[in-house]
Formats: C-alpha cells, structure tokens, sequence
C-alpha cells in the first residue's frame, strides 16, 4: 500500500488505518488464491467447505469494499461470523507452519495468540507475501497487537458489547468471543456500566481498536479492585483455619502475614492477572471463600459459592468431583441419623448447587439458546492442546511420539503413520500423532477421571477437611494434566488451594514450592515483549526466592551448600537448572539465530521441562498421607492456640 | 545463610528498576532539543563516529551546542563502548548527525538495557560490599539492613536513572565503595584510586573530595601530630597517576577546551528553578538582574567555601567514621546550596551520605530523602513520571515507616512529629501542581513554592547535622581526654 514504509520508519503514524486497508488489500489477493496458498489440506478435506469459506471470506470483503474505498471511514472492525472467524484462525495456524519452513520469525506464533478479528485478518494478509517482506510485517504486527494486548482486547469487546446492548440481546453474544459463562457477563456488564462514568468513548462499539491510557487504567484498576474478594477470602480462611497454629518458633501473626502476602503477590496471579490481562484472582478468591464456608461446616455456602464460581468460569468443573464427594458424605450421610433427613438434605444440597445455575442459564434456556452457550462453552473442535502446549502429560505425550516417529523411521522396527502435517511446531492445535494412538476427548475425559479416583476413594474414607483440601487439589492437578485443551494458566488451580496447606505441613510446602515454581516458570510465554521480559524475569525471581527464604525459616529448614530449603538434591538441581534455560529461552535463542531454523524450540522446551516436574510434583502428593488425627484435633478441639510462643503469651496473661 | 533474602531483594530491586523504564524518558517527542536521553544518544554517536581529540571541540560535525559533550572523560569512553555495541546492533541509532532524535522501541530498550548493566556491574556490587563491611554499623544487623534497603530502594535515583535516563549510579556506585573503603587503614589506596574513576565520571563528584581529601589526610596521614609521608605521598600518587591514565588520550591535544567544557561559567547561576538557596533568594531579591555573571560566580565561590569550612575543620579535628559521612552530607549540601550552576539532580550526590546514615539518624535521613524526592517532582512532572512518582513515593514512605518502627528506640517522637508536619504541609503543593491551574502572573508558582519549601527544609537539616556533628566532635574529644 501507499505509504507503509513511512510508515514503518515513523513510529508515531497511526499504523491502524493504513495496515487495515492493506490487511483488506492483500485480502483480496487471498481470496483469489485461496486454493493456491493453502496446500495443506488435512482439516479442509472437504472440498465443499473449502469453496463455501472461500465464497464467505469474498462476500464479506465485498460488503467492505465499497466503505474503503473512501479513505475518510476509520477503523472499521470487520464484521466476520464467528464461525469464519474460527475457520479463519485454523486456515491461519497451517499458514503458519508453512512460513516456518520457509524461515518465518517466531514471532508469528506469538502473535497468533491473539486471536482478535484484526490481527487474524492481519496474519492471513500477511502470509501472502514474499518472506522478506514477512519481517517487516511481523513487527508492524507485534506493535499493533501490543497496542491492542491480546487478551485485554477481547475483554473489552465483551464489556462494549454487553453495554451496547443493554437488553442483553443474547443472540448477538455468540459472534464474539465470550466463552466463559453467563454469569460471567452479568459481571461485565456491571463494569461496563462503571466504565461508562470512566469515559465513555471506551463503549464506542465502533471504536475495537481503542485503547487509550484511560481504558487501560480503567482495565487495570477494576482488576485490582475485584481482588478485594480475594482479600475477604485471605481474612476469613485466616480466621477459620488458624494458619500457624502449630509453629512452635515464629509468632502466629507473623505467619500469617507472610501467608497472606505469598497469596496476594502470588507471581502466577500477578503474571496472568495484571499483565497478560484477566479475573483470576477475583475468580479464585470465591474459591477460597467457598474452602473457608467449608472449613467453618457452612456446607450449603459453600455449595452456593462453589457453584456460583461456576457460573463464572466453568474451569472451576475440574474440581467439582471432590466438592461433590465431599458434601454427599460429610452433609447428606454424616449428618442424616435417619433414611428421612437423608432425603431432606440430599433435596437441599441440590437446590442449593442449583439456585445459580438457573439464574445464570434461566435466560438462556427460556430463549433457547442452551446449545449455543453450551457449545461456546465447551470448544471441542479446539486441538488436545493449546497453541502453546500447557505443560501436562500430553506434552509429554506428543514428544515421545515424535521421538519415536523419528527413530521409528530410521530404524522400521515399526510403521509410522504420515501425516500432512508434522505437529512439532506447538501451533497446530488438532494434533495427530505418527506412532502411539491419536487422543480423543473422551479418551481424556476418561484418564482424567480414572486418576481422580484413588483420591476421591480417600476423601470418601477419611472425609475431613483437610483431605477434602488435599482431593481438590489433587483434582485440579489431574485435570491439568490429562485434561483437553488445557491453558498453562489452569495451573493456578492448584498452586492457591495448595499454598494453604504449605505454611502448616512440611511435606505439602515442598511440593507446593516445586509446583509454584515450575507452573510460574511454564507462564513465561505469556509475556513476551521487550521491556516486560527482565520485569517477568525479575518477578519471578523475586517472588521464588523469598518463598524458598520464608517457607524454610517457617519450617526450619534452612538448606545447605548444595540444597535448597525443604528440597533434597535432585529437586534441588532441576531448579538451579531453570536459570541456564530461562538464559537460552529468552536471550541466547534470539541472540544466537537458532530462532531462523527451530522457531519454537523455547516453548517446547518449558513446556517440557515444567511438566516432567510437575508430574513428579502430583505423584508425590498422592504419597503425602492424610493427617487425620491431626486434622480432628485441629478444627474442633476448643484450643485454639498451642505452640511455644502462645503458651508463653498466655503465661504472661495470667 | 540468607543468600536467599539477597537474591530476592536483589530481584525486586531490578524489577522496580525495570518498572519504572517502562515509563517515558525526558525529552520523549520534544523536537528540536529532546531531552538527557538524547544527550547520552549523541554521546554515544560522537565518540564512535569522532576521534578523541575532536570529542570537545566545537567542529563541523561536533555542534557543541546541540548536547556537547560536558563531563570528563570515562564518561565519554563509557558513551564509546555503548556506542560501539549499538553500532553493531543497529547501525542507524548512531549514524553521524543522520540520528539526531532518533526514538524507537527498540532503542529505548537497547538505553535502558545499558543502564541496567551498568547497575549490575557497578552499583549493586557497590551496595552489597557497603552492606558486608560499613563501619559505622557494625555488628548491628538491623541497621546494617536498613541501610542495604535503603540503597536498593532508594526512588529518587531509581526515576533519574531509569525513569529520566543518566547514568548516575556509576558515580555515585563509584563513590561509595571509595567512602566505605576510605574508612578501613588496608584499603586507602584503592579507596584514593574509586574516588578518582568517579571524579571523573562526573565532575559534580567534586562535592565530595573535599571531606574525603580532609579525611584521609587527617585519619592516616598523621600520627600522634607528626606527618607520615609516606602516606600522603602514596595517595598522592595513586590520584595522580589514575588521573594520567583516564586522561592520557586528550593530554596530547587540548586539555584546557575539556575543563572549560566541564565548568561552564557561562550559563548562568541556575537553568530551571533548584530547591537551592539562590533559587529562593531570588523570590526576594532579584540576584541576576542586579549582580552581574562575574560577581556572582565570585559570590557563590565565596559562600560556599565559607559554609563547608566548620564541617571541614570538625572533620579533620576528630576523623571518625560517622563524623565522615556527616561531613561529607554537609559539604556536598553547602554545594548543593550555595554553589554555581546546580541542577536538581545533585541532590542526589547528598542523598549518597544520608542513605549512609540512615540507620544511625532514621528519622532526619528518611524526611531528608523525602524531600529530595520531592524537589525533584517539577522534573517528574515534565517528563510524565509523575505516575510512578506517586507509587514509588508511597511505597518508600511504607518503607520508612517500617524501619523506624524496627529503631523506634533510636528516635525522638518530637523529631518525628516534626518531620510528618513538615512533608504534609508540602504534599498539598505537588498535588496543586498536577491539578490546580496557577494564575497567569505567576505560571511557575507551584514549582517555586515546591523548590522553596523544599529548600527551607535542605536548610533546617544542614543545621541539625551540623549540630551532630559538633556533638559528635565534642563527646569524641571528652572521651579520650
């Protein structure tokens, strides 16, 4: 287009306009080619599709067409189907792979996180050039997409969208891309409307691309503002679970200062929630009110929290099995003497789990809109995993493919399945494998649950609270692990629940050192721009070391030369290990141009690296036994205090 | 032991630095002049591109009024070696005259990338060997953290470095090995050798000889009254042939057009308003009108010197440790204050000894550190810090407050008092001058009554450490009668 090198040299042009009329340009061009372009034919076998995407993708333009042509219309968002927009973004990852070959930038793969309307039109166009030209592009692309940043753009969409239509049009919702649950939007709306006193042109729902230092405060500040739930939950599991009770050297309240703190500066919080852009803290505050109403035997609050939660991220199902094993014992049999009451309470449990489910569904179900939401909800048409690979089993599991594939090839000990596309790249997100079996859903669904049981056994056995603790955190792990599409960040999951056993078990705190260390490590990929990298780096240094440095003078232990605290050797090496791999994953790759041939190398090696430990991590916990005298005595002894510093604290109050 | 607590500290300290390079650098956008981060720019470009000798010279391709080199020579070898890695980066950013004004992304990163180094290498080494082997509070392991956070944290040249863009932290890194190193018999000569590379990093480490020469002069060179030569000669030496060496390379050609680039008389008493004493005498009295340049600089030479003299003469009276750093807080105040040509940055240079003595005067230091921070914010506010300012500022008081309530036994509560008076009576002010419009007679209002409360305050404090000092000179002189 006219004037893109100036444009490019020139770092305050406005990029938008002038990109997006030569986004739709080169669009053109696309179209023409569409079957030229795109030889890699695994997932549009079909040819009926093929043509039926082709004729869409021109019909939209068309619609477009005649509006650019007049310079004066600014940003235009491009009114694609959701359903295109989808076709579009996997079009997009074969694109991809085939630029890899060609020496495409590692930034490409990055950028493709993104999957906001312009950037996915952007990506397309810009696969059609010349790969010299493919540089340029690739820059201009990472500034646009820092403009807009990811994630916190389609939060925004929700917000105008839900505010602009106040009736809260439901039919119009599936075109964008709100997959959390309804209730979830009910929130947004409400912040919509705060944001509407904050400045209004943010609502503009016109104006996708706005991201003014207003909006963006705005964004940040109700993020922070919504962690006030997760204060609440830090007081009040404070009060019920008595933190520090039972060290005997430091001061309880010194403890539990230290508790709170490790909760609230949590770098995997910090990482997902102030940076990258999301609730989580929010989301998993409820969880820990939820855990604390369970802990005071508040069963049915806890139910009604629990599932709220639900309502508004429905990752939270991951750990419904041990919510559901856990009020059937302790609530419906425990409590029942008779076969009467049983029903009574079985009856009031349900109601109970169900009141926020039909506030929030109730709209939908009434408009019958059910199968729509539901299949929002749950994409299946999604690959086993993300585009950067959460490391979990299947990370593991696609390696060892790999690796056999390639000595299976050498060797003919055993046939090796060709497939189109070799799914090294971490992009392809359908992924199919050469030597072991491909995985389906279901299959997932069913190791996942299978691995779940033994715990779920134990919490039916022993039913205290503090295995009820233990089996939601160890259903969080497994889910994690064997689960379907998972997202690196469903880490967190675990690491809270987990960080509140650490301050009070020896055993639980090295665990939960190891799994916060290599879950936090495993998020780096969420950040990846120039300046945010040492602050990343930073953090997370910070953050680990001072865990370490509290966790071992709570415990007592305070490491040797070769050790670090609570850990024993091996452990401790494969985390020292993690500073010579951060070094190559964030500096050494680029600065060494391994980035022109193994453009993906660093994701795959994180994800790696993390998930072996993180596997060892979960099958450690399962060895961890359930304390239970311990437990018993714990919660429902009327002593509340014991330790050293609190007896000699009530010797000077007598 | 607790090589785990350092780690993190040292982590959260270049995460706050890293921070705060997020945020714009002075002169970002602003054609024609831009502001100090083109100045290190076009340093960089000048002494790739230029041999040394035409480094000070006013020539075709070196327009010494555009940013001319005007610090001593590391200085410009630092600029060189920063130059020389960027040209291999990018060839672009320090293209002869074809890159004045160059911004982009990637250079601000590649700015900020040298500045952290630099931190690295000089500074937080700098403040880990303060930590493990400061005199003054030895054996206290509170104190000695309170003076180590007190470092690491410091805002003030946190925004000036990585926020505003210079490269204070090697001079003043520089420095304080040289102070803690000039207070150990072993370590004199290498201590003689620190102070000289800073002197000649930044000559405004001129405030500091002073106190540092009657120092080691008074402690080591003397024995029972008796001259010891050999000392003094040593020293002597050392200074002299570190400075040979920095300034070997211009020697052969013009060192009189490097020193006259260095001191600057002709630009004026002060450029924008400094919390200084001239500054605010010139509320009052219209100094620049009446008096003309020479007489003025002849006046600033002669209080100054008159001001430094008692800290100087208790200095060499009785060379204690912390009668050091008090002296070396006095005199680089006086300079602050008194001197020709200050700009708002070297307050820093007195923070250096009150930063010091933070642990020992808690509550002086930190309202003293405050207040620096507060002259500084007409500066934060033209180069859109003034976000980051706040937070920092916030979170420095919570810092504050925490380490006087661990030496709550050390303070007095009148001095305290006192102290919060004197900072909230002046917050109102840097609020009014991000909010309220001043009137059209007087648009720099709030900046001057920022600088001069600023300034009463620098004044009290010079008082009170003086008064310290003289107590401490007195009780050292009673005991070893």
């Amino acid at each position: 287009m006219c004037n893109r090198n100036t444009s490019l040299t020139d770092p305050t042009a406005d990029f938008v306009l002038s990109d997006l009329l030569t986004a739709t340009e080169d669009l053109i061009d696309f179209t023409i080619n569409v079957f030229d372009t795109i030889r890699l034919q695994s997932h549009f076998n079909d040819r009926n599709r093929r043509v039926n995407l082709a004729s869409q993708l021109k019909d939209a333009l068309d619609a477009q067409k005649t509006e650019f042509g007049t310079i004066e219309i600014p940003i235009k968002p491009c009114t694609v189907t959701t359903t295109l927009k989808y076709d579009l973004s996997l079009y997009l990852d074969r694109i991809l792979q085939s630029c890899k070959r060609t020496k495409a930038n590692l930034m490409l793969l990055r950028v493709s996180h993104t999957r906001s309307t312009n950037t996915t039109l952007l990506l397309v166009a810009s696969t059609n050039v010349r790969v010299e030209q493919l540089n340029k592009k690739v820059q201009l692309l990472t500034r646009l997409v820092k403009e807009n940043g990811g994630e916190f753009q389609t939060k925004k969409k929700k917000k105008k969208k839900i505010l602009s239509n106040t009736k809260l049009d439901e039919k119009n919702r599936s075109e964008w891309t709100l997959d959390y649950p309804p209730l979830f939007a009910h929130f947004e709306y409400g912040l919509s409307k705060l944001a509407y006193y904050f400045d209004p042109a943010m609502l503009d729902i016109n104006n996708l691309n706005y991201a003014s230092e207003k909006t963006k405060l705005f964004q940040r500040l109700s993020v922070i503002g919504s962690e006030i739930i997760l204060v609440f939950a830090i007081f009040s599991l404070l009060k019920t679970m008595q933190i520090g009770r039972k060290n005997h050297d430091i001061p309880m309240p010194i403890i539990q200062m230290l508790f709170a703190l490790s909760l609230l500066a949590n770098f995997g919080l910090i990482i997902v929630d102030h940076i990258h852009f999301q609730y989580n803290g929010f989301l998993l505050g409820i969880l820990l009110i939820s855990i604390s109403c369970m802990y005071q035997n508040q069963y049915l609050m806890s139910a009604i929290w629990f599932s709220t939660l639900l309502n508004l991220k429905h990752i939270f199902l991951y750990i419904a099995p041990a919510y559901i094993v856990y009020l059937f014992h302790s609530f419906c049999i425990k409590q029942s003497p008779n076969g009467k009451r049983f029903i009574i309470n079985l009856i009031t449990l349900g109601i109970a789990t169900l009141v926020p489910f039909v506030l929030s569904f109730g709209p939908f179900i009434l408009m019958n809109q059910l199968p729509q939401v539901l299949s929002r909800l749950f994409p299946f048409k999604r690959g086993l995993c993300h585009a950067y690979w959460a490391p979990n089993m299947w990370a593991v599991y696609n390696v060892a493919d790999k690796a056999l594939a390639i000595i299976g090839r050498y060797t003919h000990l055993f046939p090796v399945r060709s497939v189109s596309v070799s799914m090294t790249s971490g992009l392809v997100q359908d992924i199919e494998h050469q030597v072991l079996p491909s995985i389906t859903p279901t299959m997932t669904f069913i190791l996942t649950f299978i691995f779940m049981i033994p715990s779920l056994i134990r919490l039916f056995r022993y039913c205290s609270k503090r295995t009820f603790l233990e089996t939601v955190i160890l259903c969080a792990l497994t889910s994690f692990l064997f689960g379907w599409h998972v997202h690196e960040k469903a880490i967190l999951i675990s690491i809270i629940p987990l960080s509140l056993l650490a301050f009070d078990s020896r055993e639980h705190a090295r665990y939960f050192l190891l799994l916060s260390t290599f879950g936090g490590f495993s998020l780096f990929p969420l950040i990846f721009t120039g300046p945010e990298i040492p602050i990343k780096i930073g953090l997370f240094i910070a953050y680990t070391t001072f865990l370490f440095y509290i966790l071992g003078e709570v415990h007592g232990d305070r490491g040797s030369t070769f050790t670090l605290p609570l850990l024993n050797r091996f452990e401790t090496l494969s985390v020292v290990l993690l500073v010579p791999l951060c070094l190559y994953v964030e500096f050494l790759h680029t600065v060494l141009h391994i980035d022109r041939i193994l453009p993906f190398l660093p994701l795959l090696l994180i994800s790696i690296y993390c998930s072996i430990f993180i596997i060892y991590c979960w099958i450690r916990l399962h060895r961890i036994e359930a304390h239970l005298e311990d437990e018993l005595t714990a919660i429902e002894s009327t002593v509340k205090f014991s330790g050293r510093w609190n007896k000699k604290q009530k010797n000077k109050s007598d | 032991m607790n090589y785990l607590l350092f780690l993190g500290l040292l982590a959260s300290a270049i995460t706050l630095r890293w921070i705060v390079a997020r945020y714009p650098y002075s002169g970002y956008n602003k054609f024609p002049m831009f502001g100090d981060f083109e100045a290190q720019r076009h340093w960089m470009e000048i002494t790739v591109n230029l041999p040394v000798s035409e480094w000070y010279q006013n020539s075709s391709s070196n327009n010494l009024t555009y940013w001319g080199l005007d610090y001593p020579l590391l200085t410009a070898y630092h600029s060189y070696i920063c130059g020389w890695i960027s040209n291999k980066i990018n060839p672009t950013w320090c293209a002869l005259k074809e890159s004045h004004g160059h911004e982009s992304d990637a250079h601000k990163l590649f700015m900020r990338y040298t500045v952290f180094i630099v931190d690295l290498l000089i500074y937080y080494p700098a403040v880990f060997y303060t930590y493990r082997s400061d005199l003054l509070n030895k054996n206290v392991e509170t104190k000695k953290f309170t003076v180590l956070l007190t470092n690491l944290f410091y805002p003030l040249l946190i925004l000036i470095d990585h926020g505003h863009f210079q490269f204070n932290s090697i001079s003043l890194g520089l420095a304080l090995i040289a102070f803690v190193m000039a207070t150990k018999e072993k370590t004199i000569l290498l201590s003689a050798i620190f102070f000289t590379l800073s002197l000649n990093y930044k000559q405004m480490e001129l405030y500091h000889a002073v106190p540092i020469f009657v120092y080691l002069l008074s402690a080591y060179c003397f024995e029972q009254r008796k001259p010891k030569l050999k000392t003094f000669l040593s020293l002597g030496f050392v200074v002299i042939l570190t400075f040979f060496i920095i300034w070997f390379p211009v020697l052969k050609h013009d060192p009189m057009a490097v020193m006259k680039r260095l001191f600057p008389f002709e630009r004026g008493l002060y450029e924008d308003k400094v919390a200084n004493f001239w500054c605010t005498l010139n509320l009052i009295v219209k100094l620049r009108t009446k008096f003309d340049h020479g007489t003025l600089a002849k006046l600033c030479l002669l209080t100054t010197s008159l001001s430094i003299l008692p800290s100087c003469c208790m200095l060499f009276r009785r060379p204690t440790v912390r009668n050091f750093y008090i002296s070396l807080f006095n005199v680089s105040l006086c300079f602050y204050l008194f001197s020709f040509q200050v700009h708002e940055k070297t307050i820093l240079l007195s923070c250096l000894p009150v930063i010091l003595l933070s642990a020992t005067y808690p509550v002086e230091s930190f309202t003293f550190l405050q207040f620096a921070m507060i002259s500084a914010f007409p500066l934060m506010i033209k180069d859109n810090l003034v976000f980051i300012f706040w937070i920092t500022f916030i979170g420095f008081s919570i810092l504050a407050f925490q380490r006087l309530y661990i030496h709550f036994n050390h303070i007095s509560l009148l001095q305290l008092l006192f102290s919060v008076l004197c900072i909230t009576t002046t917050l109102p002010l840097l609020i009014a001058a991000i909010y309220v419009k001043p009137p059209s007679r007087y648009p720099d209002l709030w900046v001057v009554l920022i600088s001069a409360c600023s300034c009463i305050y620098f004044l009290i404090t010079l008082a009170q450490f003086h008064i310290y000092q003289f107590k401490e000179t007195i009780s050292y002189i009673k005991k070893t009668n």
